[in-house]
């Protein structure tokens, strides 16, 4: 699930979803007063859509965009990435000391454990 | 559980990747890559490895922001600590162990309690979403715009 990564790393995406922070929200209600047209919008909305973070539903004529309630899983997923980020930085900062130390670095070449 | 799970291997032995985790944390935690609950207003971030240690930003004007508390601490094999931004109705939970192996140290990090969020945040009357939602929101608001695309 790195797609919530992506769907959250882009700009417009995140002003989507901030949007939808007060509530559900049509493509052309979401897309009155941003920098990109309606089209773009309703292509960042299948992106989030896909990545598990939002949903959307007809109603009448008009379909709304929603965030989607299952979204814990997403942001787990989100945070992951964010930790893997910051523990790439923490390895960094260890092997850094190591190699400043009195010649003493110890053994082992892979920085990366995945489970 | 609703957890997000990572791993990483140092080249140095436990007890040196424990210390820079805990009391260094301010040499490697992206504090002004979006990773600060307060922003461009944090300068520093602290974790205190004891129990009942503070998780915590230090802002520019003095002010501390207080995102968790170390709720078990082992040196150098564990730390156990709660993690709620200001905005959360509840805490998750942040465990990271440190496993020898050979001259290096494998670092599990495990975040979870995301669940929690969820009844809290409906209870505050969100018409969608429940309480991941104000998550996402912090995460949102604070990730900033370095990884735009």
């Amino acid at each position: 699930m790195a797609a919530a990564l992506d769907a959250v790393g882009d700009r417009t995406r995140r002003a989507i979803l901030g949007r939808l922070l007060d509530g559900p929200r049509s493509v052309a209600e979401l897309a009155d007063g941003m920098a990109v047209g309606r089209p773009a919008v309703s292509q960042h909305l299948k992106v989030l859509k896909r990545a598990g973070l939002v949903n959307d539903r007809a109603i009448g004529t008009r379909r709304l965009y929603a965030l989607d309630p299952q979204g814990a899983e997403a942001l787990a997923s989100y945070t992951r990435e964010l930790w893997r980020a910051a523990l790439g930085q923490f390895a960094e900062a260890v092997d850094g000391l190591v190699d400043a130390g009195p010649g003493e670095r110890a053994g082992g070449t892979g920085r990366e454990a995945r489970p | 559980m609703t957890a997000a799970r990572t791993s990483v291997r140092v080249a140095a032995p436990p007890d040196v990747a424990f210390e820079v985790f805990t009391t260094g944390i301010g040499r490697w935690w992206p504090l002004h890559a979006g990773f600060a609950y307060a922003g461009e207003r944090a300068q520093e971030i602290f974790l205190e490895p004891r129990t009942g240690g503070r998780f915590y930003e230090r802002l520019v004007d003095g002010d501390e922001l207080q995102v968790g508390t170390v709720i078990a601490c082992d040196p150098p094999r564990r730390i156990l600590f709660s993690w709620r931004a200001p905005d959360w109705d509840a805490a998750t939970e942040v465990e990271v162990t440190f496993t020898a192996e050979g001259g290096a140290t494998r670092v599990d990090l495990e975040h979870r309690g995301f669940e929690r969020l969820g009844p809290a945040g409906e209870a505050r009357g969100r018409e969608f979403g429940g309480g991941w939602v104000t998550v996402l929101g912090a995460f949102v608001a604070h990730v900033g715009d370095h990884e735009s695309s």
